[in-house]
């Protein structure tokens, strides 16, 4: 993992410079890629859960806890639509807000090779509602835009041992350790995680 | 002397007092001295700061000229007065004697209490403290013949005392987080406030809060604190909002179930037992906000979605959304016949009530709403005042900060949960009235906040004109004629309809941030200048002529964003309001008489050229026997039409640019 230290300190300064901040940042201009993969440990659930992030409400028993570094303003927590956050054909199931920080834990459900699939924001809309046919589109868009998968050298960076869980709280517990280390500012968020099922 | 038996004596008794109760005169008598007609304004609620003062009218009640004994009394139900019609004065200087002379009603006005005179609900649980007021004038200390009672019938008080509901209520409360199960994993948390001494309280009702995307189930301490310090039962939950909010519907209807069903382990039991299931409010912020509307849909429909087990679709009494979104439109996001309430922030940085994107117009919600209805919009307030810990949003002048619009924010919660859960008479001013003349009295007196009010097709109002029906606008909705020398009048759905606050001709619902294109809700707008005086009359239909019955004629109105006409005079604008009846008898009332006047927009930028943000509407509700006063001679039983017209007091021409709808004639449930 990465040093504490070179992360806490920018992290904190992003607070600060929100703090004073008053206005909403616009939605940033998508598609767009993320900055990096910082973090990518595959998992697999003894007991699976059905995820409310995809309008086909798939069930999800295998995936991969990922930690994406992103320009903040992508993960702004806002209440109209938000940009999407696609791995391949996926959307990644977001664990915290990822803002200031610019760090965004989450789960990326399925077998998929991170070196071989693209991760991006796409069109701002509901996870909820996205379903097959808008992550074809989006992924065409993507590629359009000539975002491609991460280097398979910074994916072997970041690739972390299989973690084998009994369920979805036990993944939480896992992500809440990260959220503290990566998004210092969301201490009560990643405290809440780390307690799931505690 | 023999004992008369129990059974015997009751009856006498009630002879007695039958006999007397047909000559009482049930009046409204308790209110606020007005400087112009209609003079007095009768009202329910007084702040504890605020003096209390009793008025007639004796063109209205002639018999009332002569020496009378003024009482402010106890509350008591009408039975209570046919039981005991003693007059027992709670004021330290007893009953006040007073001469009542023929004449005005201003000259028939008397100061009954100084602020502070009279006890106020104070260290209850209450909203209000319930007194009647009455004249004695055979001065016999007793209700009987020729005397007036306000506070019998209806059978409710004459007024209230208010202290400050935006303080702490007498129950110290206790808090405690704990995870349920049963509901979609990864949101099991929850944060409930409770009285501390719940042990030896019985059921208390439940209410619940669905915060909003980024947001946490911890952020709302201020806002369940104060509830609960007034005997409310109030938990926060994780909700699912990053999903969407069909999702975030699923974790409020679960958790809801969750929480009376595992109640004997949550906490230790504390809770066991003494959960009310069929009491019920939800409150949701943003896309919680949202959610709770969805939910709400969810166990209406048929079949529904969702089944609750341990409640009920009846159960939920009272629905909040804060700053909602709308993202799934009329027919999912639809509080439909619920109780519902609404509170805003216009400086919101997110869900901005901008044009251009139906989801950022939280508006939308309120309009479909079919039952009793209610808004708070505050000016200067961004979306997450109303927590404790998102990011400051806010944009726009004038900023009022999160402590000063939390503190409103208590206040008008505890009356709007007051109202719809417990039925308070008191609370319900603080739904209606001119924030500029009753607000909760810590509430920040430069804010500005505009109130919305309206009362479902069952409480048997008649409705003149909503423009759902008959989109001819010189008819109106009640099949009546309208005529008008107004200026570019357009009927049509309250939906700005291009992506710009800049005052286009061709937009003319400029400022409407209120309606998808597939939402119903209609209105009008219109100029009243340039002059010369503009004017609007609606015809009342035979049949619906007779007012006589009813208590108040009610509208709503504001001003259109930065159009010529309101940028000239950015101020509050009023008006005349007049009745005629069918012998053509005319009288007339100035709106902001009774405080205020219909707002002009928040002066925010951004979206197209100038300042001004989404149009305010105000809703006015005039007493209907305040048409009366002085010896107007106005027949209520025969009224021909209902007229406003635009002139200032002086003769000036009053031109701006208006919104208008919802003109009825309601009770007064």
């Amino acid at each position: 993992m990465r040093n504490y230290r070179s992360i806490v300190l920018p992290a904190l300064a992003c607070l600060a410079a929100a703090a004073a901040m008053a206005e909403v940042p616009p939605v940033p201009a998508t598609p767009a890629g993320v900055e990096d993969v910082v973090y990518a440990a595959p998992f697999v659930l003894q007991e699976g859960y059905t995820s409310d992030w995809r309008l086909e409400r798939p069930r999800v028993t295998r995936g991969h806890l990922v930690v994406l570094k992103v320009a903040p303003d992508f993960v702004y927590p806002r209440q109209t639509a938000q940009p999407v956050l696609y791995a391949g054909d996926q959307t990644v199931e977001r664990l915290n807000v990822g803002y200031p920080s610019g760090y965004v834990v989450g789960i990326v459900p399925g077998t998929a090779d991170l070196s071989r699939v693209p991760i991006w924001f796409g069109a701002p809309a509901l996870p909820e509602s996205v379903d097959a046919g808008t992550v074809r589109s989006e992924r065409s868009r993507a590629a359009a835009a000539g975002i491609g998968p991460e280097s398979p050298d910074r994916i072997r960076a970041a690739l972390r041992g299989r973690l084998e869980l009994r369920d979805k709280l036990d993944l939480l517990r896992e992500a809440g350790a990260l959220v503290e280390l990566y998004a210092p500012d969301e201490t009560e968020r990643a405290t809440a995680l780390t307690q799931k099922g505690r | 002397m023999n004992r008369l038996k129990p059974s015997v004596f009751l009856a006498a008794a009630l002879a007695l007092s039958s006999s007397q109760a047909v000559a009482q005169v049930d009046v409204e008598l308790a209110g606020n001295a007005l400087p112009q007609f209609p003079f007095f304004e009768f009202v329910r609620a007084f702040n504890a700061d605020a003096a209390v003062q009793v008025a007639i009218d004796p063109t209205r009640f002639p018999s009332v000229v002569g020496t009378c004994d003024i009482y402010v009394v106890n509350d008591k139900t009408a039975a209570g007065w046919a039981g005991d019609p003693s007059l027992v004065d709670v004021r330290p200087t007893g009953a006040q004697t007073e001469t009542f002379v023929a004449g005005l009603i201003q000259d028939n006005t008397f100061t009954v209490a100084a602020a502070g005179v009279l006890g106020s609900s104070a260290g209850t649980t209450s909203v209000g403290r319930p007194y009647d007021a009455a004249l004695d004038c055979d001065r016999n200390g007793v209700l009987s013949a020729g005397d007036f009672i306000d506070g019998r019938s209806p059978d409710r008080p004459g007024l209230n005392v208010v202290h400050d509901i935006t303080t702490p209520g007498p129950l110290a409360t206790s808090a405690v987080n704990y995870n349920v199960t049963g509901v979609t994993p990864g949101f099991e948390s929850e944060r409930t406030h409770y009285p501390t001494n719940i042990a030896s309280m019985g059921q208390l009702p439940l209410v619940i809060i669905s915060h909003g995307n980024g947001h946490l189930y911890t952020w709302y301490d201020y806002l369940q604190s104060h509830l609960a310090s007034y005997g409310y039962i109030v938990m926060s939950h994780e909700n699912n909002t990053g999903a969407g909010v069909f999702a975030a519907s699923t974790t409020t209807l679960q958790h809801t179930d969750a929480m009376i069903g595992q109640q004997g382990t949550i906490a230790g039991g504390v809770l066991n037992g003494h959960i009310d299931n069929t009491r019920i409010a939800w409150i949701g912020h943003s896309r919680g906000g949202e959610g709770v509307t969805i939910a709400y849909d969810r166990i209406t429909d048929v079949p529904p979605s969702y089944v609750p087990t341990f409640y009920s679709v009846a159960s939920i009494q009272l629905i909040s959304s804060i700053a909602p979104t709308d993202f799934l439109g009329p027919v999912q996001s639809n509080p439909k016949g619920a109780n519902y309430h609404f509170i805003y922030g216009a400086a919101d940085g997110d869900v901005t009530g901008g044009p251009g994107n139906d989801i950022a117009d939280g508006f939308n919600i309120y309009e479909r709403s079919e039952g009793f209805r209610s808004s708070h919009y505050l000016q200067g307030v961004g979306h997450n005042e109303f927590n404790c810990c998102g990011f400051n949003d806010a944009t726009g002048p004038a900023l009022i900060g999160r402590p000063a619009a939390q503190t409103i924010a208590r206040g008008y919660y505890l009356a709007v949960i007051k109202r719809h859960i417990e039925g308070s008479d008191a609370a319900k001013d603080f739904l209606w009235r001119q924030y500029e003349r009753l607000r909760p009295i810590s509430a920040l007196a430069t804010a500005v906040v505009d109130l919305e009010y309206r009362e479902p097709p069952v409480t048997g109002k008649f409705v003149i004109d909503d423009y759902q029906t008959q989109p001819d606008p010189a008819v109106s909705s009640s099949g009546g004629t309208v005529t008008t020398n107004a200026l570019n009048m357009v009927e049509g759905v309250l939906n700005d309809n291009n992506t710009s606050f800049t005052w286009l001709a061709s937009d003319p619902m400029n400022g409407m941030s209120r309606a998808r294109a597939n939402d119903l809700t209609r209105g009008i707008v219109f100029d009243t200048g340039p002059g010369p005086a503009r004017k609007m009359t609606w015809s009342v239909i035979p049949g619906q002529q007779d007012f006589s019955g009813k208590t108040y004629l009610s509208f709503r109105a504001c001003q259109g964003t930065r159009h010529p006409l309101t940028t000239a005079q950015l101020a509050d604008t009023s008006w005349y309001v007049a009745l005629r009846d069918t012998s053509a008898r005319t009288s007339l009332i100035r709106l902001d008489v009774f405080g205020g006047g219909i707002e002009e927009p928040y002066q925010r930028t951004g979206s197209g050229v100038g300042a001004g943000w989404q149009n305010e509407f105000e809703t006015i509700r005039i007493r209907l026997t305040d048409f009366l006063n002085n010896g107007s001679q106005l027949d209520l039983t025969s009224i021909a039409s209902v007229r406003m017209f635009w002139r200032a007091p002086n003769g000036d021409l009053i031109e701006e640019r208006l919104g208008l709808d919802d003109l009825e004639v309601t009770n007064d449930p």
